[in-house]
């Protein structure tokens, strides 16, 4: 194994990375309500 | 005078993690009586609303907002102006990559704890560039769960999880995962703390494992079908390092057990303890009731010696315990491993104690209300009602802690059965906080069992035990039969289980 993508909490993406793993973080975030009703919206309508 | 005071801080992200540990600095604040940071989902502000820290502002919050909540001596507002810095003021690290740039490079494993409504939005495209997933996360839809795993055999890839407590891979742990050594034993399961469990018992007894790949506890399921129980097993059976499988489920549908097995063809051993299911054989491959007894027949199977060694230092530590039944109250279990939760509460039920527990399964009653203990009660912390929002018990054992602390000082519970859980995923202080939490417990005793081994960085904390009225077991069915035999205030229980389902 060469490297590994962490989303989410930090202490499992810290856990790895002291193993000697390549850990690469992704900056995420859940995405705003609003967006999530739009693409209900959007869904219906395609 | 206590004042309570909430701010929302709107549409911010913060992990679990992040938001434990904002809560424990603002803790340490002079004048501060209880703080809690949460993200505002229903069940969060019904706990702070317990705790009397919910304002009207709190109240307001969304799921996809962060509430502070402080309740202090004295003015409230410079601890939460406090509380907004240590969440905003916090910067991300400057290498973490967006979602776009992360589907342009390459990877063997993604671990996604993110949360569970919003997996699918990762997954699925890291799959179709052909990464193997491990999915901590719960509260995924079903349907999402069972087109991952559908998508990802037919790619010959996998999907550990969604609701995967740990995995380990060539070696690497994920999730919670211990540093346990390398060998001959291939571990398939449905259950996180039940690997932890096998996996840990197995290198105190000099044996090591190969691969450990926890699938997710909804895989045995019978609308999950064992998509990935079925993957798993070919890869350990095809895998070199591999001698013998064992196969663990917290919960299971005996059909789908069968249907997986049935079409496969095994040139190695397997054994299998699929907790619940009574039968002594299930496809022709022996069920072994408890977990310890799985690592029993491990041992048997890698190493005859270590199977002598373990037999014989069970036999002295089943005497120790027998001298140390004292007649205790009620027994009850409060667990951040849901599988060990459950193993406890199949012992019980053998034993003949009438149980109640909010593990979800048909043979056990449920309890109404999971804050509320009624005769001999099991609690699984780690079950989604308590984590949704919120750390995973492993993670912060606070409310169970607490928990136990209340049920032995009211009389409730006289002799209490816990788990403690160290390893990767644990935070460092995990022991530390687990027995500065513990010492207020006035009267009652602990049976406790840590999994754990001494790679294991919180390893060296474990003596601080010591300070604690605590009767450690070297197996969660130790401790669960010796909280029994203390109840029942009959030694020789002790002995029977571990001769009818730890040897039996």
């Amino acid at each position: 194994m060469r490297r590994v993508l962490a989303a989410g909490v930090s202490i499992f993406a810290e856990s790895l990375r002291r193993q000697g793993l390549e850990v690469v973080e992704l900056d995420w975030s859940p995405p705003a309500e609003v967006e999530k009703d739009l693409e209900e919206i959007l869904d219906k309508l395609m | 005078m206590v004042k309570v005071g909430n701010i929302v801080l709107r549409g911010l992200y913060r992990d679990s993690v992040q938001l434990m540990e904002a809560t424990e600095a603002l803790r340490k604040l002079r004048g501060v009586v209880d703080a809690a940071v949460y993200m505002g989902t229903e069940s969060n502000k019904e706990m702070m609303r317990e705790r009397g820290l919910l304002t009207g502002e709190g109240l307001s919050a969304g799921p996809n907002d962060i509430i502070i909540a402080v309740a202090a001596e004295g003015d409230v507002e410079p601890i939460l102006t406090t509380g907004r810095q240590i969440l905003v003021g916090g910067k991300r690290p400057a290498d973490r990559v967006t979602f776009e740039q992360a589907l342009n490079m390459d990877f063997d494993f993604a671990s996604i704890s993110v949360s569970g409504r919003h997996v699918h939005r990762l997954a699925f495209p890291l799959l179709e560039k052909g990464v193997n997933l491990f999915i901590f996360s719960d509260h995924v839809p079903l349907d999402i769960e069972v087109e991952l795993k559908r998508r990802a055999s037919e790619k010959g890839l996998l999907v550990l999880g969604p609701e995967a407590g740990t995995a380990i891979v060539n070696g690497y742990g994920f999730g919670f995962a211990n540093l346990v050594r390398r060998g001959p034993v291939g571990i398939v399961g449905s259950t996180g703390s039940g690997i932890q469990e096998v996996t840990c018992l197995l290198d105190a007894h000099g044996v090591g494992i190969s691969h450990a790949l926890g699938v997710g506890g909804r895989d045995l399921r019978e609308d999950v079908g064992g998509l990935m129980t079925a993957e798993a097993l070919k890869r350990l059976e095809r895998d070199t390092e591999t001698k013998v499988i064992a196969l663990v489920a917290k919960q299971s549908d005996e059909k789908t057990v069968e249907k997986v097995l049935d079409i496969m063809r095994f040139t190695k051993p397997l054994y299998l303890t699929l907790l619940g299911m009574h039968r002594s054989k299930v496809a022709g491959f022996q069920n072994i009731p408890t977990l310890h007894g799985l690592v029993l027949t491990l041992c048997k199977e890698a190493n005859f010696e270590a199977y002598e060694e373990a037999v014989r230092s069970l036999e002295e530590e089943v005497a120790m315990m027998e001298n140390a039944v004292e007649k205790t109250g009620e027994p009850r279990g409060f667990y951040c491993g849901g599988t060990l939760a459950t193993e406890t509460a199949l012992i019980w039920k053998w034993l003949g104690i009438d149980v109640s527990s909010n593990i979800g399964v048909g043979w056990v009653r449920g309890i109404a209300d999971n804050t509320r203990s009624q005769g001999p009660t099991i609690v699984d912390y780690g079950s989604e009602e308590f984590t949704e929002g919120r750390p995973h018990p492993i993670i912060d054992p606070t409310h169970r802690n607490q928990r136990v602390v209340q049920e032995l000082n009211s009389g409730g519970a006289g002799i209490a059965v816990m788990d403690l859980i160290i390893g990767y995923g644990a935070p460092d202080n995990v022991v530390e906080k687990t027995v500065e939490q513990l010492s207020g417990v006035r009267s009652g005793r602990i049976t406790l069992h840590v999994i754990g081994t001494p790679k294991d960085p919180q390893w060296g904390s474990l003596e601080q035990l010591s300070k604690l009225p605590v009767i450690t077991a070297r197996s969660n069915a130790l401790a669960a039969a010796f909280a029994a035999a203390s109840w029942l205030g009959d030694a020789k229980i002790i002995r029977r289980v571990v001769s009818q389902m730890v040897l039996g």
